[in-house]
C-alpha cells in the first residue's frame, strides 16, 4: 500500500514537472541581470589579457540576521579569454547548519546577442573533501561553466545562503586563488543586525579604510586589479598575505571579544570530552607500569597516542559546535583513530589519567602569522598539547612560559614522526591558544634554535688513479632536522627509501653503485643516524697532464632556495639549520693537491658560513659549518639569504685538483 | 531493420538455473598462526598482506543486475601506514531516484589476543558525494529533480593494532551491469597471499561472454572454465604488491587481471532510413573477432551513407589538391580542426555515452547548431571517412588498441581491447593513417605512440582481419637543439639557442596549448624550457608551428646560466653539453620490479658553440666517450679552435627501443648512468698567462 501511494505521488509529481518545463521558457526569460551587465560595461584596458579568464567582479555581501546567523551573497562576473580557462565557481557550506537561498548562473555569448540562465538543477553540490582522512558533512555548491561560453564570453554566478556557524567570523579573502585568475575589481559589504555594531580586523593595509556601506552601521571593502599569486617566481615556503578582512557583529554596549573568551569557549566545547577514568585510566597506567621517571612516564603516553592512534577526522554530530569538538577520550582510545583535537584530548587525559597534567593547545599550523594577538578569534585549524614543565625539561625543548599557569612543554601528538621534545615546524613561531576555563592563555610559541637542530656529516674518501671514487658518510642529525628525515623515512618503505638514497648519491656522482645504508632512530634524544657507503667510477676526472680533478661536493640535496620575483605580499618561513661537515678525501698513490679553493666565509642576519680546506697526512680535509637562524623574511630579507646559500654553493663546488708528479702514459684509461 | 547473427567461438553456453543466495554474514575462523604473525611473509616492509580473498561475480541475472561479493581478509602490521585498507569506502549511483548500484559493507576485526569484534549496518556511514545543487525553495522541495546522484558508504574499522587481522565482506549490486568488467587481483604496495575470482557468467543464449586472464605466466595463477556451470575461476598465490617505477608499463600489463566482457548474439541496428537494407551474416571460420568489426561496419555503413552536403563539402576541401595524399590531408585537416573545436566548445560533454550510435554527418559539420544532438568522437571518425570515399579515396576505418592501458593480443578476446579507432587511406600502393578525432593535434599520416606497434582490426563485413600498425622511427620524434653561447670569466654563460620539436614531442606540446592563446602559449613554452635549465634564466623569444601540424614546432630563446662554470683561482671548469650537461639518468635504483617498456622511439641532437672568455684557453682537453648503436646510439663529440677561443659540441642521442625485459635492467641502467656521466664531462679553461 505504502509502495502504491509512493508511486502515485511519483507519478504526480512527474506530471507536475512536465508541466513546469513547458512553462519554463515563459518563465525564465533569459536576460542577464543588471550587475552582470554593469560589471561586463568595465574596461579593464588589456590588463587581463595574459590570463585564461579575467573576473570583472568578485563581490560578498554579508547581513548579521536578528537572532543569529548571516545572510551571504556571492556575485561573480568572468570573462573568458583564452580556451583552457577554468570557469568554475562555488561556495562552501555546512548543510546541518547552513542553508542555501538561491543560486543562478548566466552565460553571455562573447557577441552579447546569446545569454542563457541555470538554475539550482544546473549546480553542483559536492563534499568538500573526499579522501581517506576527512570525513565530514561540509560541501561545495557550485557551477562550472568551463566550455560553456566561446571566447570572450562571460559567465556569471550569484549564490545566497544563510549561515549558522554562531562561531566563526565573516571574513573575506581578496586575493584571488579560485580560480587563480586576475580580479578587476572585489567587493565585501558586511551589513550588523539593526542595534549592533561591527568589529573588524585586516591583514593589509589596503585594507584598514573601509567606507560606509548601504545599509546604517555596514562597512564596504572595495580592492581592484587584484592578481593571484603566480606559480613561477615564488619560492616554494612563501605565505601570500591573504589580504584578508575579518568582521563580526557585537552588541552595541558589549565590551570587545578577548583571549579569555575564546579560551573559555573552548573549553566549553572541548573539556567535556576529556576522561581520565575507565579505559583510559586503565591503558594510560599500563603504558607507564614500571617507569619511574616523570618523562620516561609521559613519553610513554605521547609515543602511543602518536604511534597508535591513527589520523582519521571523523565528525558525526550535526551541530553548529561539531566541527570543533572532540570525540571523547575513551572512543578514541577504543577506535584508535582520531584527528588532531581527538588526539589532543586523548592525551590530556592520559596525562591525568597517570597523575600528570596536560592541557590543549589550539592553532593555526603553517603559518606563524595567522593568528593575531590582536584579534581573538576562533579561527584555529590545529590541536596539540601543552604538558606543565619542570626543572628536568632540556633546555632544547619546546617551552612557554604561560604566565599565572606556569611553564609548559608543548608536544603534537598529531605527527607521528616528531618525538616529545622536538616542536613541529608547522605549529613554530604564530601564537598558540592554551585551552582552560579559567586562566586560558595566548601564548608565542616556541622556535627551533639551530643549536639543537642540525646534521653533522663525516665522509671518509678515496680516489684511485683511475678516478674511482670510495665513500662512507656518517649522518647524524638531531632535533627538528633528525624529525624530518626520520619522516622522510619513516613514510617509506626499505626499497623506497633505498630508492631515494640513490637518487641523492647519483646527482653529483651518476656512476655510483654498490650503495649501502643503514640507519637509526632514537626518538628520546631526536637523533637519526643515517651511515651509507658506495662507490662511483671516474668520479674524479683524470687530464693528460696528470692534474685530477675532484669536486667535495659529493652529496647532492642541498637546500635550493627559487628567486623572489612574485610581487605579491607575503612572507617566507623558514625553519633552523646547522650544518657541520667534514670531508676526508684520500688522493690517489703519488698524487699531490695541486690547488685547493681558499676559504670562504659569508655572514647575514639569517646565514653564516664558514668553509675551509686542509692537508692533513696528504689527505685533503674540505670542513664546511653553517649555522642558519629560524626567521619569518620579506623580500628583501630573502634574497639576502638566497644570494648568500648561492655563493656558499658555488664555493662548495669548487673543485680541487690533484697532481700526479710522474704521470704515467696513458692518462686517459677509465675502471 | 537489419538482424545479423554473430556466432561465438570461444564460450558455447546455456542458460543456467538461477538459484538464490541467503542474505547473511558468515565469518570464517581465524587460525593461531594467522595471528601470529607480525611481518609479512611475502615483503617483510608491507604494511598490511592479504591473507586470502575471494571474488565471487554473479551474472545469472546479467543483463539486469551483476551482484559482486567480495571477502578478503587482511593482516594489519602497521596500522598507520594501512590506512588504504583499514577504511572502506564504497560509492553507489543513482539517477532521478532510481539506483544504479547497492553496496553492503561487512567488516569483523580480531585482535592479536584473539578477542573479536564485528561492525554490520550500524557501522556505515552515509553521505552525499555530489548531487544536483538544489534551492530551498518551496517549489524544489515539492519537485526535487535529483539527476544524477553519488552517495558514499564508508567504514572505519576501529581499535586497529599491529598484528590485527581484518575480514570484509563487501557486495555490491549493479542494476544494470556494464559491457565490461575487469578485476585486478593484485593491490597497491600490499602483497596477496592466496586470490579466487569466480564468475559465474550468463547462461543466456542471447549474450555471447568473454573473459580472458592477463599476467597469469608472471604470477602463480590459473584459470579454469567449466562450461555445465558457466563458471570461471582464476586462482593466484603469492603476488608482491605492486610499485610504481619510472617507465612502468600500464598495470593492467603487470598485475593479474581478468577481463571480459558480453556481446548480443543477435543485434538489431535501426538504421535512419528504413529502405536501406544491410544484411551480414558471419560464419563461425570468419574468427573471434569478426563479430566486433562486422559490428562497427555495419554502423559505419549507415552512419557514412552517401549524402549531398557531405560530397559538396568533398568537392570544397579538395578542390585545389593535386594529388590523393593532399585530398586526404586536406579532408584530415578539416575534420581535426572540426573535433578539436567540438572539445574545446564544450559539445564533447553532450556526448552519447555509446559508440553503438550516430549522428547525421550534416549534425556533426554544424554541431554547434545541433545542441540536441547527441555527437559523440566516433562520428568525427564517419564524417572523416564519408569525405574521404566522397573524394574518391579508398579508405577504411581501423579499431586500435591503445598502449597506455594494456598489450594487445588477439587471442584475447575483448572488445576492449581495441578502444580507439583510425582511417587508413590508401595513397598510391601505400596506407596512411589519419587520426582526426584525439584531442593531441595530429598531422595526418600519423598516429599517437600508444596506437603503434601491435595489430589494428579492419571494420569490414566478414572475416576479421588484422595488420600491422608500425612504430614510428626515432627520426620521426626528434628534439633539435642549437645555440651559440659564451662563457664570461665570472663563470656565467649566454646566448641564443633555438629547439625544435618533431613527433611525438610536438604533439604532447601541442596538446598543452590546444586551448591557450598567445599569450598562455608563450607561458606554457616558456616554463617547458625552463624546466631543462635548472638555475638559468630562460626567455622565450619567439615561437612557430603551434597550429601548423604538418611543420615542426620551432622555440627561440635566450639563456643566461648565471653560475654555469665553477671558477678556481685561474681556471673555469665547466660541462660544454650545455642543454644535457645535468640530465640525470632516469633509472636511479638498481632494484626493479617490472620490465622497462619506453612509450616510443626518438632522437636528440645538440649542436652549439661556446666562446671561451678573452684571455682563456683550453687546459689538456678531453673528450667524453661515445657508445655508438642502432638500438641505443650516443655519439658526442667536441672540437676546438683555440685561435678562437671556440668550442663546438655535436651530441646525438638515439633511443629505437620500445620494451626492456626485466633481466636487461642492469644493462640498460648502466648505459644510461654513462651517458649521464659522459653529458657531465667537464673541461678546463685556464687563463693563458699560466
Amino acid at each position: 500500500m505504502k509502495g502504491l501511494l509512493a508511486h502515485g505521488f511519483d507519478a504526480l509529481r512527474r506530471i507536475v514537472q512536465l508541466g513546469c518545463l513547458l512553462l519554463a521558457p515563459a518563465l525564465s526569460a533569459a536576460t542577464a541581470p543588471d550587475w552582470v551587465l554593469a560589471s561586463v560595461a568595465e574596461n579593464d584596458s588589456g590588463w587581463g589579457q595574459r590570463e585564461a579568464a579575467l573576473v570583472l567582479l568578485n563581490s560578498n555581501q554579508v547581513s548579521y540576521l536578528p537572532g543569529g546567523g548571516m545572510r551571504g551573497t556571492k556575485r561573480v562576473v568572468m570573462r573568458v579569454i583564452a580556451g583552457d580557462a577554468v570557469a568554475s565557481n562555488g561556495i562552501f557550506y555546512n548543510p546541518n547548519t547552513d542553508r542555501i537561498l538561491s543560486c543562478r548562473a548566466w552565460t553571455l555569448s562573447a557577441d552579447g546577442r546569446k545569454t542563457k540562465e541555470y538554475s539550482g538543477r544546473d549546480f553542483t553540490d559536492s563534499i568538500l573533501m573526499y579522501n581517506q582522512y576527512f570525513w565530514d558533512a561540509r560541501r561545495v555548491l557550485g557551477f562550472d561553466g568551463t566550455g560553456k561560453v566561446d571566447i570572450g564570453g562571460i559567465i556569471a554566478w550569484e549564490i545566497q545562503a544563510e549561515f549558522h556557524d554562531g562561531v566563526g567570523d565573516a571574513s573575506m579573502v581578496f586575493l584571488p586563488s579560485r580560480p587563480p585568475v586576475r580580479v578587476l575589481r572585489s567587493t565585501f559589504e558586511v551589513i550588523p543586525e539593526p542595534g549592533a555594531r561591527l568589529e573588524w580586523f585586516a591583514t593589509n593595509e589596503r585594507l584598514r579604510s573601509p567606507a560606509p556601506g548601504g545599509e546604517p552601521g555596514s562597512l564596504r571593502w572595495d580592492l581592484s586589479r587584484l592578481t593571484p599569486v603566480a606559480i613561477a617566481g615564488t619560492p616554494s615556503a612563501f605565505i601570500p598575505d591573504p589580504l584578508e578582512v575579518s568582521v563580526r557583529c557585537r552588541p552595541a554596549a558589549s565590551a570587545p571579544l578577548t583571549w579569555n573568551d575564546i579560551s573559555q569557549l573552548a573549553a566549553q566545547i572541548m573539556d567535556p570530552r576529556v576522561d581520565a577514568g575507565g579505559a583510559v585510566k586503565a591503558q594510560a597506567e599500563a603504558l607507564v607500569a614500571g617507569m619511574t621517571g616523570r618523562w620516561q612516564r609521559i613519553r610513554a603516553l605521547t609515543e602511543f597516542v602518536q604511534k597508535q592512534i591513527v589520523y582519521l577526522a571523523i565528525t558525526l554530530d550535526r551541530d553548529n559546535l561539531a566541527g570543533y569538538r572532540p570525540h571523547p577520550a575513551a572512543s578514541v582510545l577504543q577506535n584508535r583513530y582520531g584527528d588532531c583535537k581527538d588526539k589532543a584530548t586523548l592525551l590530556v587525559s592520559m596525562l591525568r589519567a597517570i597523575g600528570e597534567d596536560g592541557r590543549i593547545v589550539i592553532l593555526v599550523n603553517g603559518d606563524p602569522r595567522a593568528v593575531s594577538s590582536d584579534w581573538p578569534s576562533a579561527d584555529f585549524n590545529h590541536a596539540i598539547t601543552a604538558i606543565p614543565a619542570d626543572a628536568g625539561v632540556p633546555a632544547s625543548w619546546p617551552v612557554v612560559d604561560a604566565g599565572e599557569s606556569g611553564r609548559f612543554v608543548i608536544f603534537d601528538p598529531t605527527d607521528p614522526a616528531t618525538p616529545l621534545g622536538v616542536l613541529s615546524q608547522g605549529d613554530q613561531g604564530g601564537y598558540g591558544l592554551i585551552v582552560a576555563a579559567e586562566k586560558g592563555a595566548l601564548v608565542r610559541l616556541p622556535t627551533s634554535d639551530p643549536d639543537s637542530s642540525g646534521l653533522v656529516r663525516r665522509v671518509t674518501a678515496s680516489v684511485d688513479a683511475y678516478g674511482n671514487l670510495q665513500a662512507s658518510v656518517d649522518e647524524t642529525r638531531r632535533g627538528l632536522s633528525a624529525a624530518d628525515a626520520y619522516s622522510s623515512r619513516f613514510i617509506r618503505s626499505r626499497q623506497q627509501f633505498s630508492d631515494l638514497l640513490k637518487t641523492r648519491v647519483h646527482k653529483n656522482c651518476p656512476l655510483a653503485q654498490s650503495l649501502e645504508w643503514s640507519d637509526d632512530w632514537k626518538p628520546a634524544s631526536a637523533r637519526y643516524e643515517l651511515h651509507f657507503g658506495f662507490k662511483a667510477a671516474r668520479y674524479g676526472r683524470l687530464m693528460s697532464n696528470g692534474l685530477m680533478l675532484v669536486t667535495p661536493e659529493l652529496l647532492g640535496g642541498q637546500i635550493r632556495l627559487e628567486p623572489w620575483k612574485t610581487p605579491d605580499e607575503g612572507a617566507v618561513v623558514l625553519g633552523p639549520d646547522s650544518m657541520d661537515e667534514e670531508i676526508r678525501l684520500k688522493p690517489p698513490a703519488g698524487f699531490v693537491v695541486e690547488e685547493a679553493p681558499d676559504p670562504w666565509s659569508a655572514d647575514c642576519p639569517n646565514l653564516s658560513c664558514r668553509i675551509s680546506y686542509a692537508i692533513d697526512g696528504g689527505d685533503l680535509i674540505y670542513r664546511l659549518h653553517l649555522v642558519r637562524k629560524p626567521g619569518v623574511l620579506d623580500k628583501a630579507g630573502y634574497e639576502t639569504l638566497r644570494e648568500q646559500y648561492q655563493k656558499m654553493q658555488k664555493a662548495e663546488r669548487r673543485q680541487i685538483l690533484f697532481r700526479n708528479p710522474a704521470p704515467a702514459a696513458p692518462a686517459l684509461a677509465h675502471s | 531493420m537489419t538482424s545479423r547473427r554473430i556466432f561465438n567461438a570461444l564460450l558455447a553456453l546455456t542458460a543456467a538455473a538461477p538459484c538464490v543466495r541467503a542474505a547473511q554474514v558468515a565469518w570464517q575462523p581465524v587460525s593461531a598462526e594467522e595471528l601470529a604473525g607480525r611481518t609479512s611473509t611475502l615483503a617483510p616492509d608491507a604494511p598490511a598482506e592479504v591473507i586470502f580473498g575471494t571474488i565471487d561475480v554473479d551474472d545469472r541475472n546479467y543483463p539486469y543486475k551483476r551482484r559482486t561479493s567480495q571477502y578478503i581478509r587482511f593482516k594489519i602490521y602497521d596500522p598507520e601506514k594501512a590506512a588504504s585498507v583499514t577504511r572502506i569506502s564504497a560509492l553507489t549511483l543513482s539517477v532521478d531516484g532510481g539506483t544504479l548500484n547497492d553496496v553492503e559493507i561487512h567488516a569483523r576485526l580480531t585482535l592479536p589476543d584473539g578477542t573479536s569484534r564485528e561492525f554490520g549496518k550500524e557501522s556505515i556511514q552515509t553521505r552525499s558525494v555530489e548531487k544536483a545543487g538544489v534551492e530551498q525553495s518551496w517549489l524544489q522541495r515539492l519537485l526535487p529533480s535529483q539527476g544524477l546522484a553519488v552517495d558514499e558508504k564508508f567504514l572505519a574499522v576501529s581499535g586497529i593494532e599491529a598484528g590485527a587481522i581484518i575480514d570484509y565482506q563487501v557486495t555490491n549490486t549493479a542494476y544494470p551491469p556494464p559491457l565490461f568488467f575487469a578485476y585486478n587481483l593484485q593491490r597497491l604496495n600490499i602483497p596477496v597471499r592466496k586470490v579466487t575470482y569466480r564468475h559465474r557468467l550468463s547462461g543466456s543464449s542471447e549474450l555471447i561472454p568473454r573473459v580472458v586472464m592477463l599476467n597469469g605466466g608472471n604470477t602463480q595463477a590459473s584459470f579454469k572454465f567449466d562450461p555445465d556451470k558457466h563458471l570461471v575461476t582464476v586462482t593466484g598465490q603469492n603476488l608482491p604488491g605492486l610499485v610504481d617505477e619510472p617507465f612502468a608499463a600500464p598495470i593492467f600489463d603487470r598485475s593479474l587481471t581478468v577481463f571480459g566482457s558480453y556481446s548480443q548474439r543477435n543485434l538489431v541496428v535501426i538504421p535512419r532510413d528504413p529502405t536501406i537494407e544491410h544484411d551480414v551474416s558471419l560464419n563461425r571460420e570468419d574468427g573471434p573477432w569478426a563479430g566486433y568489426a562486422t559490428l562497427n561496419s555495419v554502423i559505419g555503413f549507415y552512419a557514412t551513407r552517401p549524402d549531398p552536403e557531405v560530397r559538396k563539402l568533398a568537392a570544397q576541401l579538395t578542390a585545389t589538391a593535386d594529388s590523393d595524399a593532399g585530398k586526404a590531408r586536406s579532408i584530415h585537416n578539416y575534420v581535426h580542426a572540426l573535433y578539436l573545436r567540438f572539445l574545446r566548445d564544450g559539445k564533447a560533454n553532450l556526448a552519447a555515452p555509446t559508440m553503438f550510435a550516430y549522428a547525421p554527418l550534416g549534425d556533426v559539420i554544424s554541431f554547434d547548431k545541433h545542441s540536441d544532438v547527441h555527437i559523440g568522437p566516433l562520428d568525427f571518425i564517419w564524417l572523416a571517412l564519408a569525405l574521404d570515399r566522397a573524394a574518391g579515396l579508398d579508405a577504411q576505418a581501423i579499431l586500435l588498441p591503445n598502449r597506455t592501458r594494456v598489450s594487445f593480443s588477439p587471442d584475447a578476446v575483448v572488445d576492449m581491447f581495441l578502444p580507439d579507432v583510425c582511417l587508413r587511406v590508401k595513397i598510391g600502393d601505400e596506407w596512411m593513417f589519419s587520426l582526426p578525432e584525439t584531442p593531441t593535434p595530429m598531422p595526418f599520416g600519423r598516429l599517437p605512440w600508444f596506437n603503434q606497434g601491435q595489430l589494428g582490426l579492419i571494420v569490414q563485413d566478414g572475416k576479421q582481419e588484422f595488420i600491422e600498425i608500425p612504430n614510428s622511427s626515432a627520426d620521426q620524434s626528434v628534439i633539435a637543439n642549437t645555440g651559440a653561447f659564451q662563457l664570461d670569466p665570472d663563470g656565467g654563460l649566454s646566448g641564443t639557442a633555438k629547439r625544435v620539436l618533431t613527433g611525438e614531442p610536438a604533439f604532447l606540446l601541442r596538446e598543452r596549448m590546444r586551448m591557450a592563446n598567445d599569450g598562455r602559449r608563450h607561458n606554457i613554452l616558456e616554463r617547458f624550457l625552463k624546466a631543462d635549465f635548472e638555475s638559468a634564466d630562460v626567455t622565450l623569444t619567439g615561437f612557430s608551428g603551434a597550429d601548423d601540424l604538418d611543420a615542426p614546432l620551432e622555440l627561440d630563446y635566450e639563456l643566461h646560466w648565471a653560475d654555469f662554470a665553477e671558477t678556481t683561482k685561474s681556471r673555469l671548469i665547466f660541462r660544454p653539453s650545455v642543454f644535457h650537461g645535468l640530465s640525470p639518468s632516469p633509472f636511479a635504483s638498481d632494484q626493479r620490479v617490472g620490465a622497462v617498456q619506453f612509450p616510443y622511439s626518438w632522437k636528440e641532437t645538440d649542436d652549439l658553440s661556446l666562446q671561451l672568455p678573452a684571455g682563456y684557453k683550453l687546459e689538456s682537453p678531453s673528450a667524453p666517450q661515445s657508445m655508438p648503436g642502432d638500438v641505443l646510439g650516443y655519439r658526442i663529440g667536441l672540437s676546438y679552435r683555440p685561435a678562437k677561443g671556440v668550442i663546438n659540441l655535436r651530441r646525438e642521442f638515439i633511443s629505437n627501443l620500445s620494451g626492456v625485459p626485466l633481466k636487461l635492467y642492469p644493462r640498460l641502467k648502466g648505459w644510461y648512468d654513462n651517458v649521464a656521466q659522459n653529458d657531465g664531462h667537464e673541461l678546463v679553461a685556464v687563463q693563458s698567462a699560466r
